[in-house]
């Protein structure tokens, strides 16, 4: 390995990319506009639940309930049925996500002691939604019919408390105490990011050197193909790491998500983090007969294994058997780990340090096999 | 005669079942200017990336200053200047930066690189481009850019592949000047051409086709083996003329040089121009001038390949 081969071309390649204005500027733009546009639009949190209501009862009861229900951010009334079958249509046609029905008589019911039972028709198509949507309205009836409970007692003159449940939850939450998706997402996007840009900012430099001649006179020199590869990747890494930096930033300024831990632990991992991305594009740009093809393997390699299988959105754990193993030979899975850990629970070396090491094994093991794919020869 | 600088051996090259390269063996003296002389798709080319070790041998053995190409692709690589047929220079990059990356992919150092690059911009007249980028420049300074890239790392054997194709002759003339210094400095050349004026300009020259050597020899070796004898022939209308001579026993080879025939009459004819004069005969021909004409490289190339000069100026 010598410096002044490897040096000369990290430098023609930085001239390349200072001569392209246009795709510097793609490359420095484009992880703030997914950020803001991804970090905007997905949200696992479920505020303003859409809800029809049939009032059978039409009582002062019902009508506190369903004042009750609309005054929470959790639900919306955005329709009063005459009956059932009415509120079903409105399923159907996705106006509503349940349609709560009062039984007639309940008011009197109440006040007579007995039992009442509301009815709910849950939209079950989306079952993630709906599973939600049932604990919170659950959750919310619980309220409303201690509430009226403890109203009665006190129109009674009691002064205990009707109903203690003999144990109760005093709960916690840690890291994230308003359980925000967002602080959750936030640092996933970033990694997600990072990988397919960084997959896709090398992917072009070894097929462009074949496609345009060059590489003939390059690869009769006797510059060494580690030299030529790590000298390839130099110039874009320093671009990556500025799209950490700024990814970074807007997560902070836009949404107000903060890492909580190191940012110098952060940006160490994330250096070892895009020399495996930058790989993979090398790798990808060595083995493939044209740019577009380059480019479209990128893409395919970084972008759906690091949205659908690294833990970003589905936990890894629910996972068939295969599919936690693909995800355990993915970068993506382990940055990720460090980058949540740093960003929401502030760990530091001590904790990330098995994933780090997974990292630096990835990139030499990438780094290694674009080396071994490299031929300076023609045919 | 010294080590030689190039040593081709028994060479082969198949590509699937295509022999672009058939049983080539050739060796080239330090300090020669070698030329390569065939037509497309003769295996030119791929004589030279095997010696620069891009493809490798199906068959046979390359040396350069007595190192295998095959064993030790690196250290000759080192010791070799290519210019290859393709775009070599990086369009987005000046005339400066390009020798620059080359200077650094050769490992130049930066006192000498400075000397060095100085040098041949002054020699190769580029001073005026090195703020240039490559891509603007004509045909003509690419090429000469091309060679002080190749020229940087002051390689003893240099491998230039079709160096001057569509540079004005002027240029081509002091192109060969600079091969010729260079020459006297013991730089090896490897040159290949199908331009024949270029091909005068060489020490030595083999000819090949479709992969196998044809002939080698002198520039003046190549055209005393044109057979018989040579006549350059005025008449009217020429190509009726050209296809009763080319019937005419005891003629070898009819073939059009500009308005004029040349006509190749075998060795045993007592009396080539009577041969000619006689078979003209009828009253339909005007025949002007039958006179003899020493033969050129060109007559050689042509009757050795067997007439096929395809492209010969591309």
């Amino acid at each position: 390995m010598s410096r002044r081969r490897l040096l000369a071309i990290a430098r023609k390649e930085w001239v390349h990319i200072r001569r392209d204005p246009r795709s510097l500027a793609v490359a420095l733009m484009v992880p703030i506009v997914l950020l803001l546009l991804m970090g905007a639009g997905i949200n696992f949190d479920l505020t303003d639940l859409p809800f029809a209501l049939c009032d059978y009862d039409g009582s002062a009861t019902s009508r506190l309930l369903r004042d009750k229900l609309s005054h929470t951010e959790l639900f919306r009334l955005t329709g009063v049925v005459r009956h059932a079958g009415e509120g079903e249509l409105l399923l159907r046609e996705g106006l509503c996500l349940f349609v709560l029905v009062v039984p007639p008589g309940m008011e009197a019911d109440l006040a007579a002691g007995r039992p009442v039972a509301l009815q709910v028709l849950l939209d079950g198509s989306d079952s993630n939604t709906a599973s939600i949507a049932r604990a919170y309205l659950e959750g919310a009836i619980a309220r409303f019919s201690s509430d009226l409970l403890t109203g009665a007692g006190k129109r009674l003159g009691l002064r205990t408390t009707v109903v203690v449940p003999p144990i109760t939850v005093a709960r916690k939450v840690l890291y994230n105490p308003a359980l925000e998706s967002r602080q959750f997402i936030v640092p996933g996007l970033i990694v997600t990011i990072l990988v397919i840009l960084g997959a896709i900012l090398t992917s072009g430099t070894v097929v462009r050197e074949r496609e345009r001649g060059t590489f003939e006179t390059l690869a009769a020199s006797p510059v060494l193909a580690g030299e030529i590869l790590l000298g390839k990747l130099i110039p874009y890494l320093v671009i990556g790491m500025l799209d950490v930096l700024t990814t970074i930033t807007v997560g902070a300024v836009v949404f107000h998500v903060y890492v909580a831990g190191s940012v110098e632990l952060l940006l160490a991992c994330a250096v070892v983090f895009l020399v495996c991305a930058l790989g993979l594009g090398l790798l990808v740009s060595t083995i493939s007969r044209t740019q577009q093809l380059a480019m479209v393997a990128a893409i395919v390699a970084t972008l759906l294994p690091s949205l659908l299988i690294s833990g970003f959105a589905f936990p890894i754990r629910n996972m068939p058997l295969f599919l936690r193993v693909i995800s355990n030979i993915i970068p993506a899975t382990h940055f990720l780990i460090v980058a949540r850990g740093i960003y929401l629970k502030g760990v530091g070396l001590g904790v990330v340090w098995p994933q780090l090491a997974a990292l630096t094994g990835f990139a030499v093991l990438i780094l290694g096999l674009s080396v071994s794919r490299f031929s300076k020869r023609l045919v | 005669m010294a080590e030689p600088a190039v040593v081709v051996r028994g060479l082969v090259k198949r590509f699937g079942s295509f022999t672009a390269v058939d049983h080539l063996s050739f060796e080239i003296a330090p300090g020669e200017i070698f030329g390569f002389l065939g037509p497309n798709g003769s295996g030119k080319s791929t004589t030279i990336r095997v010696l620069c070790g891009l493809l490798l041998p199906s068959e046979g053995e390359a040396f350069v200053n007595g190192i295998s190409v095959a064993e030790r692709p690196e250290t000759v690589r080192a010791h070799i200047g290519y210019m290859s047929q393709l775009f070599s220079l990086y369009g987005d990059l000046t005339v400066q930066e390009n020798m620059e990356f080359y200077g650094g992919v050769y490992g130049v150092v930066r006192e000498r690189f400075r000397q060095r690059s100085a040098a041949l911009v002054e020699r190769l007249d580029l001073g005026q481009e090195c703020g240039r980028l490559a891509a603007t420049l004509s045909t003509g300074i690419r090429q000469r850019l091309a060679l002080a890239c190749a020229l940087l790392h002051e390689p003893p054997v240099l491998f230039l592949d079709e160096p001057t194709s569509g540079v004005d002759p002027v240029a081509r003339r002091r192109f060969f000047e600079l091969l010729g210094e260079l020459s006297v400095q013991g730089v090896t050349t490897l040159i290949t051409t199908h331009v024949m004026d270029e091909a005068e300009h060489c020490h030595r020259l083999i000819l090949i086709h479709e992969g196998r050597r044809v002939a080698l020899g002198r520039p003046d070796d190549l055209k005393a083996m044109v057979p018989g004898k040579l006549l350059q022939v005025r008449v009217e209308p020429s190509m009726q003329a050209a296809d009763v001579l080319s019937a005419t026993e005891g003629i070898v080879e009819v073939s059009l040089f500009g308005t004029a025939l040349h006509v190749a009459v075998a060795a045993q004819v007592a009396s080539p121009e009577g041969l000619v004069r006689e078979a003209l005969g009828a009253p339909e021909f005007t025949v002007e001038e039958v006179v003899p004409v020493r033969p050129t490289l060109e007559h050689a190339f042509l009757s050795l390949t067997g007439g096929r000069l395809e492209g010969a100026d591309e």
